[in-house]
């Protein structure tokens, strides 16, 4: 599945750069947008699921709609061995279709995580109340809800509040076993607040928080679930007081208030968002691809998928700033079950400008074998040079429940090629494994794209891990 | 809150403070610091107010540096105020700093204890500390609970209760639960398990104690249709000090339905079977260590084991700690030590001499004693089921390509087969890096000479970089096999297969600890394991002024915790930067005076610890395992 976005004018190119390598599908969008491009899009957007066969042969295509809301349309396009996203940027609207690929988006966070194999309780909570949760729906009622009230409501916040109420039913229905459990559990809770942990009193705790206290194995284990609790609380108060304090005390001057006229230029942020989209776009053509592989959600618990879906958040936005060229970033393996894809898209869920190429297949089926370098921190051969013509593979990968190389083994198993960055070359280690995380990981890899040396790119390794010598 | 600063010399003075300074210092830990004043707070330890001053030597180029601390006097709060500088200019950056308003400060906020809790048990240790001696009425709970009830959140009853077991008063525990029960709203459910732990803690052999303890027990569980690991936790350590310990064995029961119980709780019955001679106990509760816990954790917990066994005169229970303890390879910790040497001179005045020592490598005498200790030694039962396993658990695991490849793990398996068994496995990369930098191959050529000489059938397992010397071997006329792998990092588990596949006593020359793969293995092999990793490996060697290979200490013997006739032997967990396998230190207990060790006698050609190269007839016989 690829997703490229371009002006219209820019149709033929992008198809030529980005989509044509492998792909017969891309030969039949090729044939039949090569005439008229414009008229193509205004027949694409305006077609229906019936129409769309007429397009392209069958098997080839499932589906092919718009987003009307933000007046682009969004071509969908699945063959049976490879599935493709094409996102046009075009002016006209298509009220009538159905976006995929929003529809895709949306519904993907439904199911946060993966079914796992522990049992119906223990499962990570959010992955079993997200499943059947309607975010067109929801998405409606924010709408409605923004329109009337005025106040910017996430969507985020609203699938937290369906996710309470789903808790909140489940523990009402629970089985005898399990409410048996969780009756000890909370009466371990009482116990442990009379002893004067620092964790949340009784009322303070909510049903999500039971279940997921229900899956951890052992009382240290709760305790520790219940400090974090408190603590991320207690955190999320100061940011709030921190936050309100300032704007207190911050005194805006409004830009025509300035004597001699204005005699800078206002740049909005808008506009530099839109800079930055372009930029984007353009390594989408033409750019050095970089592929993040997200196989690794079996490796890693509930919090390090969160952790990881972060940093990938950081690595996406260091990779739009970066001022040089950016990476044309590749997420592979991101099928409809991957739960680091998933909470993704959630944090993603109103970035409607989302310029990556997300695919569900492997790497290998998008390059060469050749082509492809592995970087993992337990290569063994070392990265001397940065190289444009290699197509670097990053895991997304949290390694704190897990210390076996695990990227190194799949780099192995797929008989691929695997380096490690030259720390031990360039920097002395103070102390902690060398491994470094996603947002680190692009900045230095931007840096030697641009030509930079590598002392200078392992700046961004933090000071603590350095020793005097290197800061 | 009081800031005055002073020089490192001040601390050697506070030995309260000094705990506190060295966890503060060591990089400014201030989960540690927290933990510490929690501690400090409940355990009523009176610190003063003032601030103090410290070196702290860290391997950073030539500077040493100094932080200074300020510390005010209330329980559960503390601001560190660091800053680091160079020694040279001390004073001068001192004074500068007192008068500096840009000193860093961390504040400590105690995360883990809430705060109106703490101060609740000050309040309530105070009232207790200014109230006469006598009973405590009605009223004075009453003023108690209400003011209790103003500044702490939850349950006063449990608080106070809490902070009674903390400070082992029984008396007032009495009172209080009196009190309760007059009323007619039945007790918090925190108070009773802490009531029962407290009657038991204090119990001794209090009869009517441990009766009284029983009753609440009994009422407790006959009111109670569920209970939690945190509940079950209290009434064990209750429980467990009076006779109705085996009552313990049911609290397990009821936990495991819901999770496993922890080591807190197991302890706890491990000392009440030692304390009650119940060796079937003891059994259960090292088999349940064995199996689910981690045995470990009984390092730190050793003083207890030792002085509550002493107490009650029970050596065959702390004959069969100790011999688990000896099995699993656990050192003590030098401060536990000191804890149990304190507890046999308490029990024993003027019985016991303590002296540390260590074990000679070589012969397996105690320096101070010249006891003999055990060699050790693998059974071939035993040795043949590490074997078996080793592959699957060790090397395939979860997943092969973590280690190897399953062609490679194939070649090497067909490899040891055609040219086994070898007498000596070289991590070769081991042995060229080990040393002085840069790395150097005559340092493996030299090793590989040494076992050579002794017509030893020698592997070395090594990565590419091994060709050149491959040759030189060649022409030297030492014709060691030579392997090399793929992958430098990960190759352990090659020459542990060619040893483990090679004999009993094939040797082992490499630096790395292998602890890795220990974990790997069940926890049944695990001991096996170390115990046979530990007779066969070649870690500390040396290259004399001449570049001639030796070896230097083997772990041959070993070194306790073991008993005699003369008295006992304790291993100390002296393993550091410099020792990592430790320098076979023991505490050396002795009956009677101290008296100067029998004489030694001299055997020829045993000087190769100090640089001396063995002859031939004598390294024969230092490769014997």
């Amino acid at each position: 599945m690829t997703t490229v976005l371009a002006n219209q004018s820019r149709v033929p190119g992008l198809l030529h750069h980005s989509l044509l390598r492998n792909s017969k599908l891309c030969h039949h969008i090729r044939q039949y947008l090569q005439c008229s491009v414009c008229r193509a899009f205004g027949r694409i957007a305006n077609s229906t699921r019936q129409q769309k066969d007429s397009f392209f042969p069958q098997n080839q295509c499932t589906l092919i709609a718009s987003h009307h809301c933000h007046a682009r349309t969004f071509v969908s396009v699945s063959s049976p061995e490879k599935s493709r996203h094409v996102i046009f940027k075009h002016n006209s609207s298509a009220p009538n279709c159905a976006g995929l690929f929003t529809h895709k988006l949306l519904s993907a966070c439904t199911s946060l995580m993966s079914p796992r194999q522990m049992s119906s309780v223990k499962k990570p909570v959010v992955s079993r109340f997200t499943e059947d949760i309607d975010l067109d729906s929801l998405r409606e009622e924010l709408r409605l809800e923004r329109k009337t009230s005025g106040q910017n409501v996430q969507l985020v916040s609203k699938i937290k509040e369906a996710v309470a109420a789903k808790c909140d039913a489940a523990v009402a229905n629970l089985s005898e076993a399990d409410a048996k459990s969780l009756k000890v559990i909370q009466l371990e809770h009482n116990f442990l607040y009379s002893e004067g942990y620092h964790i949340p009193s009784l009322e303070e705790m909510t049903s999500e928080n039971w279940l997921e206290a229900m899956g951890c194995k052992s009382k240290n284990q709760r305790l520790k679930y219940y400090l974090f609790l408190q603590r991320r609380k207690v955190l999320k108060e100061n940011f709030i007081k921190k936050r309100e304090e300032k704007k207190q005390n911050r005194t805006v001057r409004p830009m025509n208030s300035y004597e001699h006229g204005k005699i800078f230029m206002r740049i909005y942020e808008s506009t530099m968002k839109r800079w930055n989209n372009y930029r984007l776009a353009s390594a989408m053509q033409y750019g050095v691809p970089l592929v993040i592989d997200m196989d690794f959600e079996k490796h890693m618990r509930p919090q390090e998928i969160r952790n990881t879906a972060h940093q990938l958040l950081d690595l996406y936005a260091f990779n739009r700033l970066d001022d040089g060229e950016p990476f044309h970033l590749h997420f592979t393996s991101c099928s409809e079950t991957n739960s680091i894809y998933r909470m993704m898209q959630i944090l993603f869920q109103d970035n409607q400008d989302f310029l990556a190429t997300v695919t569900e297949n492997s790497y290998l089926d998008l390059f060469k074998k050749q082509e492809l370098v592995y970087l993992s921190p337990n290569g063994r051969q070392v990265l001397r040079e940065f190289d444009p013509n290699t197509v670097y593979i990053v895991g997304a990968f949290n390694d704190k429940a897990t210390q076996e190389p695990v990227t190194f083994a799949k780099a192995r198993q797929q008989n691929i090629k695997c380096l490690r960055l030259p720390l031990d070359e360039h920097i002395s280690w103070v102390s902690g494994g060398k491994d470094l995380t996603l947002d680190q990981m692009i900045k230095i890899l931007l840096s030697v794209k641009k030509g930079k040396s590598w002392d200078e790119a392992f700046q961004f390794i933090p000071k603590r891990k350095r020793t005097a010598r290197d800061r | 809150m009081m800031q005055q600063f002073a020089s490192g010399a001040h601390l050697a003075h506070n030995s309260i403070l000094q705990p506190l300074i060295n966890c503060c210092f060591h990089r400014l830990r201030t989960s540690s610091m927290s933990r510490l004043l929690s501690f400090t707070s409940q355990s009523r330890i009176q610190f003063g107010t003032g601030s103090f001053g410290c070196q702290q030597h860290r391997p950073l180029g030539t500077r040493t540096h100094f932080f200074c601390i300020s510390i005010n006097d209330s329980v559960h709060r503390a601001t560190i105020h660091c800053k680091r500088f160079m020694s040279s200019d001390l004073n001068e950056r001192e004074s500068e700093w007192r008068r500096s308003p840009k000193t860093s400060v961390f504040s400590l906020n105690n995360r883990i204890m809430r705060r109106d809790r703490t101060e609740g048990q000050a309040l309530f240790r105070d009232l207790i500390s200014k109230k006469d001696s006598g009973d405590w009425s009605i009223a004075d709970w009453d003023e108690v609970a209400a003011l209790i009830s103003s500044n702490v959140k939850g349950p006063w009853e449990a608080l106070c209760m809490q902070t009674l077991y903390a400070d082992r008063n029984v008396e007032l525990g009495r009172s209080l639960m009196n009190y309760l029960e007059g009323k007619d709203d039945c007790p918090n459910r925190v108070v009773v398990p802490y009531f029962i732990a407290l009657l038991g803690a204090t119990s001794g052999e209090n009869v009517n104690q441990d009766q009284e303890l029983k009753k609440y027990y009994d009422d407790f569980m006959s009111a109670t249709d569920l209970l939690d690991a945190a509940t079950i936790e209290v009434l064990i350590k209750g429980l467990a000090y009076s006779s109705h310990y085996l009552e313990c064995l049911k609290l397990l029961e009821i936990c495991r339905e819901t999770h496993n119980p922890g080591s807190g709780m197991l302890f706890h019955v491990l000392l009440a079977s030692l304390r009650y001679h119940d060796m079937d106990l003891c059994e259960l509760i090292l088999s349940e260590y064995e199996q689910a816990a981690e045995p470990t954790q009984l390092q730190s917990l050793a003083a207890e084991i030792v002085g509550t066994s002493l107490t009650v005169g029970n050596e065959r229970g702390l004959t069969r700690v100790m011999e688990f303890m000896k099995k699993h390879g656990l050192l003590i910790p030098k401060k536990q030590l000191d804890e149990i040497v304190e507890t046999f001179h308490s029990h024993q005045p003027g019985k016991w001499t303590e002296t540390y020592g260590y074990i000679h490598h070589k012969g397996g005498n105690c320096v101070v004693c010249r006891h003999q200790m055990d060699r050790l030694n693998v059974t071939d039962e035993e040795f043949s089921g590490l074997r078996s396993a080793f592959t699957d658990q060790v090397i395939v695991g979860s997943n092969i390509f973590y280690k190897s490849t399953p062609e490679e793990l194939k070649h090497f398996m067909d490899f040891v087969e055609r040219n086994g068994p070898f007498d000596v496995v070289i991590d070769g990369l081991n042995v060229i890096h080990k040393g002085p930098k840069p790395p150097r191959r005559e340092r493996l050529e030299r090793a590989v000479a040494y076992f050579a000489e002794a017509n030893k059938k020698i592997l070395i397992l090594g990565s590419k970089a091994l060709k050149v010397s491959a040759s030189n071997f060649r022409r030297s006329g030492s014709k060691p096999t030579i392997y090399m792998t793929s992958t430098t990092k990960a190759d352990d588990v090659f020459f542990l297969y060619a040893a483990i596949h090679s004999s009993k006593d094939t040797l082992i020359v490499s630096f790395d600890k292998l602890r890795d793969h220990k974990f790997r293995l069940e926890r049944k092999l695990r001991p096996i394991f170390h115990k046979w990793l530990q007779s066969v490996q070649i870690y500390d060697w040396f290259f004399s002024r001449y570049g001639d290979f030796g070896i230097r200490r083997r772990h041959l013997f070993s070194i306790g915790p073991a008993k005699d006739d003369g008295g006992w032997h304790f291993p100390v967990n002296d393993c550091d930067k410099d020792a990592p396998y430790g320098k076979l230190g023991v505490l050396c207990l002795r009956h009677g005076k101290r008296r100067s060790p029998p004489p030694r006698v001299r055997r020829s050609h045993q000087k190769s610890s100090t640089g001396v190269r063995l002859g031939t007839d004598a390294r024969k016989e230092w490769f014997e395992t």
